[in-house]
């Protein structure tokens, strides 16, 4: 064996070792539970969902028609903050966005893999609660990943009897 | 006859290939290896990283991944400003719409989502071809996309500055300033591609009223002589519409009906019906010189040169009337004596004289439900004309006309192309009269190289002509123009055609011009507007949209009334966009009367050196798409070479110059030269030589470029400038170069006993189940249990016509990738579905049956026992999935499927770094897009399932028989496959199942496949195939 291959392997050796023990010792990787990254708007669910208890459908309109729930566009926050707020800050920047027809980049909180194919219609004509997966959304001032959601917390709940679920792979992986 | 002795010495009967056949080492080999290429290889991929090296690295970056990176990178989501109303994020909208592809129409439904169109479905209101569009049709989706194609309009510096730049990008109004004044004062004459549009038609007229313009038409392969013969013998130049779904008796003498004419998927549907068991079947004979799909899907074929067909048409014209004195002709001495020149065809031709005269007793005895049918670019030799004039006299003498040729709805009354355009044209740019030229969609540069066009448009601009081309690619043409203007694609115009007399269609645009692109039609109304002249419907509509709109309302609609505001009426038709008198589509106009006169016209020609035949493939065509990466790398129906054209030349003949297949030869022909490969092709006439139109583009875009031979300069013209495609005199030698073709026939080859099944109609007749060989099993299994649905597949094999139309669909569905030339030699390539393609019998004139092979979803799918990491599994709907996500590709489940339908990523094929890569915007996002080192296969389109599922679930049913379609079954329009639940007795797949004729590929492995075959039946004297009975 070439004198650069020992070399190479002694490196990658190393390198499992210590990789494998700084893996052991962090949290599981690749969940982001508890992930409540900032949001160019701070939009507070508690307000809306809350105390003003808006449905979440008013918003998330395609949550029973469509696998997306959908981040609402510009115009259905405009319905009312055409009137509402109109002068507060934060809503004059969703306004100046609005007019020159350019959306808001809203950072991503609920990342599943683009293996997985979650479908909401599915559970919001079920009858399952938002609240069950996406926990207690209508108190956030600030939206968090309140679910780990790995596969095991998905079928943890399909296997259930009462929920009459399908487990099979493709119910999610095609 | 000779094909039965054949028969029995030779010991291997169905054969796939010539190595397979001779029981060749290298197939041998191949077909026991699983993995044509093997990884372990001491190179690897255009990077030339080797495989060790690549672990190696691999390895560092693991261990360096898992000391890092925690969380997942940072995504946004950007929702709409200002969501269009009729838009649900994540469903897919569909838009009725048609569309023409240079000579053929399709009603298409055209699936978007979020605004981008990903894939043409047909359009089940169009009632010419309900069902199935062709694998090109379905492919121009992915061309809007193309990152190839013209985003601005340029303009040729006058010579050429510092940089010997040659073109400028300028801006249309830049564009418009500088040829308003010419248009406003000069005489212009303009090129156009053919045109089905009615509206098109008028704009172009009003145009030319307005200013001083004359325009012709032309395409590369429009068929003149069949609309020429039309007017000699009935008076007027139609293209009649065969009705094949009403024929008894079938005799196609040189016409690629099913493949590559304008009307194929029509016919493809109604020759489908014809051969209906229950119907009783249809007898197909073909009289032909290559091997072409029609030909192999034919019960008889007789093997003539293409310049021999007028002497066929006439011999059995000639044995009918004079020997065996039938028709009204009968005693008609004069054209008795016309025929008397074609007394001794058989001889001649060295047809069975026996063979000869039963078929003209047949024609004769299916009168009135007979069909000849004749004309194909490879049937377009320098007598095309009296080929068809042959072939109406045959129809007309067996009452056939006004029956099932039908000339009052005819096909194609929209064309307005004719091939005597092209040298119209030529001779109006060397006349002198005008200063700018005008073409559009016409790559004449590349299509017609051998005429004076090339040479016409560079005078014209010597002579101070401006030349301004309209298109979508930097093509050979454009590169001749001042001004390349870029053209609006299908998607993102407005159109209508008229693909049938009185029945009219829509095509309305899915999306935005993505470029600053616009088309033709646009530019007349600014340039009218600008210029303030010509009627008021050119002057004032700002949009094409609105002279469409003006023009429906006052030409198509005049005198019919609707009973409805016209917004209304056009709000109406934009759901289905097919208006017109569908009902009277299944009418039939009365019999015509011959003009006998025509007959004096008819001239034989007698070649006794080789002939060349040009012919065009279902995919590539004339060469306009070639730059789709999808058309490239699908399979011809017939060779089953991707990537390339070549010679074909027949067994015999290849032993004569002793050549195989890869070998090359120098072929002479019209004073040209070329060297080509060689590709052994059974079945072909052995004194002819067969090249595929459409390939050696030099200007074509990144894919397109390159690959193949240029044929186009072997056309030669006649003095009314129509070509000559066929009858070519040619010769060859054998040089000593070898090329490589990337033919997919001997992959994924399944080592078995009984695959494809067929039986003749006689033995159907007394055994239905005849051919199907019954096993008695013994199961180790236990059975599953199926509660719910059972998704199940029916294949019959007497319906399928091999075109392949169903490959193109799925891996428009399901996000397949292109592999290039490079993998597919490797046995790479990732269709899901493969067309196997059997050959039986004679070397020198084999039957053909084919057999669409996807994944069977076994019950007991052996792939499923051996995947470590249980990555595929068994639903309980009975479908094999597939976990992409679980898989580490381990391959032991291809290895272990005995179907051979499994494909794995060997490279990551879908990164968009390569030009045959399908633009991300194309792909379809219910399907996950697979990464290297994963396995994936057919899925029975899940996805499709799911989403009928849902619909039903929330109007709380279950879900119907036929209430969705799979893409392969949606793609086919001879309606072979047919889809749905075997759990429910009354789905049409239940009722196949039950059929006699099914039977499950492989049964004696007990994998118990969902994909289940019906025998194919061929209506013909043979000896059996296969045995029957069972052990």
């Amino acid at each position: 064996m070439p004198k650069n291959n020992v070399k190479i392997l002694v490196a990658v050796g190393l390198l499992v070792v210590f990789g494998g023990l700084a893996t052991l010792l962090k949290p599981p990787v690749g969940y982001n539970q508890g992930y409540q990254p900032v949001q160019p708007i701070p939009y507070d669910h508690s307000l809306h969902a809350g105390k003003l208890e808006i449905p979440c459908q008013y918003c998330h309109a395609s949550v029973g028609r469509s696998k997306h729930a959908s981040v609402p566009s510009l115009n259905i926050c405009m319905n009312c903050h055409n009137q509402v707020k109109a002068t507060s800050p934060l809503i004059q920047k969703l306004r100046e966005h609005y007019d020159a027809g350019e959306s808001i980049q809203w950072v991503k909180v609920h990342m599943l893999p683009d293996f997985v194919h979650f479908n909401h219609q599915r559970h919001v004509q079920k009858g399952v609660a938002c609240q069950t997966c996406h926990g207690p959304i209508e108190t956030m001032k600030e939206v968090y990943q309140h679910s780990d959601l790995s596969m095991g917390w998905c079928v943890n709940c399909h296997r259930k009897p009462e929920n009459n679920a399908p487990v099979t792979c493709s119910t999610c992986h095609y | 006859m000779s094909r039965m002795k054949e028969n029995q010495v030779n010991q291997r009967k169905l054969w796939k290939s010539i190595e397979h056949r001779q029981d060749e080492a290298r197939f041998n080999e191949l077909a026991e290896q699983e993995f044509m290429s093997s990884p372990l290889r001491s190179e690897e991929g255009d990077d030339g990283v080797a495989r060790r090296d690549f672990l190696k690295l691999m390895g560092a970056s693991l261990a360096m991944s898992a000391t890092a990176c925690v969380r997942r990178p940072v995504q946004k989501i950007v929702p709409y400003a200002k969501r269009p109303e009729d838009l649900t994020i994540g469903v897919a909208n569909y838009y009725a719409s048609s569309m023409s592809d240079g000579l053929s129409g399709y009603g298409l439904i055209v699936k978007t989502r979020e605004g981008r169109p990903i894939k043409l479905e047909p359009n089940p209101e169009n009632p010419a071809s309900p069902k199935g569009i062709s694998a090109r049709a379905q492919a121009l989706c992915v061309s809007l996309y193309d990152p190839d194609r013209l985003k601005q309009p340029k303009r040729r510096i006058a010579k050429g500055d510092f940089h010997k730049r040659i073109w400028d990008e300028k801006s249309w109004d830049k564009i418009d300033d500088e040829l308003i004044k010419l248009i406003e004062s000069e005489s212009m004459v303009l090129l156009t591609n053919n045109n089905s549009s009615p509206s098109k038609k008028a704009l172009i007229k009003d145009f030319s009223k307005a200013f001083k313009m004359k325009s012709y038409s032309w395409n590369p392969l429009v068929d003149s002589a069949a609309s020429e013969a039309q007017a000699e013998s009935y008076g007027s130049a139609v293209s009649p519409r065969y009705r094949f779904d009403k024929a008894k008796f079938i005799l196609n003498v040189g016409s690629n009906f099913l493949a590559t004419d304008a009307n194929s998927q029509e016919y493809a549907t109604a020759y489908a019906k014809s051969r209906k068991l229950d119907t009783g079947m249809s007898r197909h004979v073909c009289f032909e010189s290559l091997l072409t799909l029609t030909g192999m899907n034919s019960d008889d074929r007789i093997r003539v040169r293409s310049s021999q067909y007028v002497d066929v048409l006439m011999g059995l014209a000639h044995e009918i009337v004079v020997k065996q004195g039938n028709s009204r002709y009968a005693n008609n001495s004069s054209v008795k004596s016309q025929l008397e020149a074609y007394a001794n065809t058989a001889a001649n031709l060295g047809v069975d004289a026996e063979l000869f005269s039963a078929i003209a007793k047949d024609l004769w005895a299916n009168r009135g439900q007979s069909i000849v049918i004749t004309g194909d670019v490879s049937a377009t030799t320098a007598n095309a004309k009296s080929a068809h004039i042959a072939a109406n006299f045959l129809n007309s003498i067996l009452d056939n006309d006004g029956k099932t040729v039908d000339h009052s709805v005819a096909p194609h009354v929209g064309v307005s192309a004719k091939q005597a355009d092209l040298k119209a044209f030529i001779s109006e740019l060397q006349s002198g009269k005008h200063k700018l030229a005008i073409i559009e969609n016409v790559n004449a540069a590349y299509y017609a190289s051998a005429s004076k066009f090339t040479e016409a448009v560079r005078a014209f601009r010597d002579q101070g002509g401006t030349v301004v081309y309209f298109g979508q690619y930097h093509d050979e043409t454009a590169d001749l123009a001042d001004m390349i203007l870029p053209n609006d694609h299908i998607l993102e115009s407005w159109g209508d055609s008229e693909f049938h007399e009185g029945v009219y269609s829509v095509q309305q645009p899915t999306i935005r011009p993505l470029h600053k692109t616009r088309s033709l039609e646009q530019s007349m109304l600014n340039w009218a507007y600008m210029a303030e002249r010509g009627v008021s419907r050119l002057q004032n509509s700002e949009t094409y949209h609105d002279y469409v709109k003006s023009f429906w309302k006052s030409d198509i609609l005049k005198g019919r009334k609707q009973g409805k505001a016209f917004e209304d009426f056009w709000f109406e038709l934009l759901q289905k966009a097919v208006y017109g008198e569908t009902d009277k589509f299944d009418r039939n106009a009365s019999a015509r009367s011959f003009r006998t006169a025509a007959l004096s016209n008819v001239k034989a020609q007698r070649n006794n050196s080789y002939e060349l035949e040009l012919y065009t493939k279902s995919g590539i065509g004339d060469g306009t798409y070639a730059n789709i990466s999808w058309l490239q790398e699908f399979p011809d129906p017939v060779s089953k070479v991707t990537w390339d054209n070549y010679l074909t030349v027949s067994k015999a003949t290849a032993d004569k110059f002793s050549l195989k297949e890869e070998d090359m030869v120098r072929l002479t022909a019209n004073g040209k030269t070329m060297e080509l490969p060689v590709y052994v092709q059974v079945g072909q006439h052995d004194d002819v030589f067969g090249l595929a139109l459409g390939y050696g583009r030099t200007k074509g875009g990144k894919v397109a470029n390159g690959v193949g031979f240029d044929a186009y300069p072997f056309v030669s013209y006649d003095q009314d400038g129509n070509p000559i495609f066929a009858g070519i005199e040619a010769k060859i030698e054998k040089i000593a170069k070898t090329y490589k073709l990337a033919n997919t026939q001997g992959h994924n080859h399944m080592l078995g006993r009984q695959i494809v099944i067929g039986a003749t109609l006689d033995s159907y007749k007394k055994d239905p189940s005849a051919g199907i060989h019954k096993h008695k099993i013994f199961s180790a299994w236990s059975k599953f249990e199926y509660p719910g649905h059972k998704w199940a597949m029916s294949v019959d094999l007497n319906s399928c016509i091999g075109c392949g139309d169903c490959v193109v669909a799925c891996q428009a569905e399901n996000n397949i990738p292109v592999v290039g030339k490079k993998y597919v030699l490797e046995g790479r390539e990732m269709h899901w579905m493969r067309i196997d393609r059997y050959y039986s019998g004679s070397m020198d004139n084999p039957d053909s049956q084919w057999m669409p092979v996807m994944c069977q979803h076994c019950d007991n799918a052996p792939c499923e026992t051996v995947c470590p990491v249980v990555a595929t599994t068994h639903s309980e709907e009975g479908i094999n999935e597939m976990t992409y996500n679980r898989c580490v590709g381990t391959r032991y489940c291809s290895n272990n499927c005995p179907y051979k339908v499994r494909r794995f990523n060997w490279f990551a094929y879908t990164k968009g770094d390569r030009a045959e890569d399908t633009p991300k915007e194309a792909y379809n996002p219910r399907v996950t897009v697979r990464s290297r080192g994963v396995m994936e296969k057919c899925t029975f389109c899940i996805q499709r399932i799911k989403d009928a599922k849902d619909v039903a679930k929330n109007e709380g049913r279950s879900v119907r028989d036929g209430e969705f379609q799979v893409a392969c079954e949606q793609g086919c329009s001879s309606g072979a496959i047919v889809f749905g639940d075997m759990n429910d007795k009354e789905s049409r797949v239940s009722k196949a199942f039950a059929d006699a004729r099914t039977y499950s590929l492989l049964e004696e492995y007990n994998a118990v496949p969902s994909v289940r075959y019906m025998t194919k039946i061929r209506n013909a004297k043979r000896e059996d195939e296969q045995h029957g009975g069972d052990h």
